[in-house]
């Protein structure tokens, strides 16, 4: 019940009337909620109608349970002052909810559709059963390795010599970075040989690159691959996922400068470097080559920037202070 | 405040780092020496003495109008697994361009970020500055509200 609504009338009230002189709050024109006697009042329209009745007696056994007597006497004195048209018409006062639904659903009545469980359909799916074709071909049964083929690794072998299950050499990403002819000028003329170049890594925190060289590309290959296989060193990651903090790296003619990058960035660099941050699992980062791009040399510099971090553990070592990652500390992110 | 000679210390301290010395002496100035003990307690040095050319000081010796030429501060070096605690130390206002900020700015420094062409300080790098109140690594002169000129930065 607003405050305002009985002032509201009083100054609307004189214009509907004829007394337009006089001022709207000399003569009491609305219902006064002190117990008046009759005869002081003046004659009104609503006393000539008797008062209509607002709330069923059940409705008002509700109220009283609700509120005290004083409480509801007042309430109902307040309410006796609006009209009974407007009473009738009274409506909710929506919430000032912006992103409230634009629709309002009752939902103390029962919807038909949405209120029950939908009905059981029965599965009909005549191919749920249908028994499989038999092949030839058993997916169980255990067929012995075959011999490595030409320009293929022998994982068995490699598997002894580095101490590796099969299973996870096979699941390396393995690529190869650069092939080209190089030529040694002898006495007895020139000696050409491709020479190749690999990155192998487990796109978790271990890369390693390899170099081969042959007079056949196929043997240059696998050599390389081999080798990137057998190079493989841990590399340190900020979150597992990019490098700690900016480097600026030279090897002979190659600089670059390594930088970190915020989750989500991606790897912004050259096609090799994008293949080694790979294969090393780097996420996050971008590398600017600004002078050599000799593509051997760009893939070794990188690969001596990822070994060539210090980490802020051993910057705290060895400076004997405590360096606190904000991010593990507050927030509990691993780093 | 020379920073020609400050450049001169910065080289030498890298060099030394390098070159994996135990110990090594820089020209004796106020300026010197309150650097050198503001490395030493960011734990990039593990003693700053004063000292002759010869080497340091076995006891304490007065500084006065007759020794002043032959007067050195010694510091003492630090590595780790055979890798220098000191490797790289550099100068960031130059003698042409002197670099003076606020404590705003030196926040952002100390954030990682770029502010007025220096570079932010990188994880585990230590940036020094000259104050009115001394020598203050950029940390401890965000912590009293302090500015001042741009000294050297350290890694």
């Amino acid at each position: 019940m607003s405050i305002s609504r009985p002032i509201t009338r009083l100054l609307r009230r004189p214009l509907v009337g004829a007394t337009s002189s006089t001022p709207a709050f000399t003569t009491p024109i609305a219902r006064s909620f002190s117990s008046t006697p009759a005869s002081f009042k003046k004659p009104t329209i609503r006393e000539i109608t008797p008062p209509l009745a607002r709330y069923t007696d059940e409705e008002l056994a509700i109220l009283k349970e609700k509120y005290t007597p004083e409480q509801l006497q007042s309430l109902l004195m307040g309410e006796e002052t609006i009209d009974h048209e407007h009473f009738l018409a009274r409506k909710g006062r929506a919430p000032k909810d912006p992103y409230k639904l634009r629709y309002l659903t009752d939902l103390s009545k029962m919807d038909p559709v949405w209120d029950f469980p939908p009905p059981e359909v029965l599965a009909e799916d005549p191919h749920a059963t249908q028994p499989l074709p038999k092949t030839e071909f058993d997916q169980n049964k255990y067929f012995p390795m075959e011999e490595a083929g030409e320009g293929e690794l022998d994982y068995k072998e490699l598997s002894k010599q580095l101490g590796m299950p099969e299973k996870q050499l096979k699941g390396l990403y393995v690529k190869k970075l650069d092939m080209h002819r190089v030529v040694n000028q002898t006495r007895l003329g020139k000696i050409r040989k491709m020479y190749c170049l690999y990155v192998a890594g487990n796109e978790n925190g271990m890369v390693g690159i390899g170099e081969g060289k042959s007079s056949e590309s196929e043997d240059a290959a696998r050599m390389a691959q081999k080798n990137a296989i057998k190079n493989m060193v841990p590399i340190q990651r900020y979150m597992g996922r990019t490098v700690h903090g900016d480097m600026e790296v030279k090897i002979g003619a190659v600089e670059m400068k390594v930088m970190a990058r915020p989750q989500g960035f991606g790897v912004r660099c050259s096609e090799r470097i994008w293949e080694v941050a790979r294969a090393a699992g780097i996420k996050d980062l971008s590398v600017k080559v600004t002078r050599s791009r000799n593509p051997m040399n760009v893939v070794k510099t990188f690969m001596y920037a990822l070994q060539s971090q210090k980490l802020p553990e051993t910057i705290a070592r060895g400076r004997g202070i405590k360096l606190a990652d904000v991010r593990s500390a507050y927030f509990g992110a691993s780093a | 405040m020379s920073l020609v000679n400050l450049a001169h210390v910065c080289s030498h301290l890298q060099n030394a780092s390098l070159r994996r010395l135990g110990t090594t002496s820089i020209p004796s100035t106020k300026l010197h020496l309150n650097l050198m003990l503001a490395l030493q307690a960011q734990g990039f040095l593990s003693s700053v003495t004063r000292g002759t050319p010869n080497g340091p000081d076995p006891e304490f010796t007065e500084t006065n109008n007759d020794n002043i030429a032959q007067r050195r501060i010694w510091v003492g070096l630090k590595y780790l697994d055979n890798e220098p605690v000191l490797s790289e130390m550099g100068l960031i206002s130059k003698p042409k361009q002197r670099i003076w900020m606020g404590v705003e700015d030196l926040e952002t420094l100390a954030k990682s970020r770029d502010c007025k062409y220096v570079k932010g300080a990188r994880p585990g790098e230590a940036i020094f500055l000259g104050t009115d109140r001394g020598i203050f690594e950029i940390r401890e002169a965000i912590e009293r509200r302090i500015g001042g000129q741009l000294l050297c930065r350290a890694r």
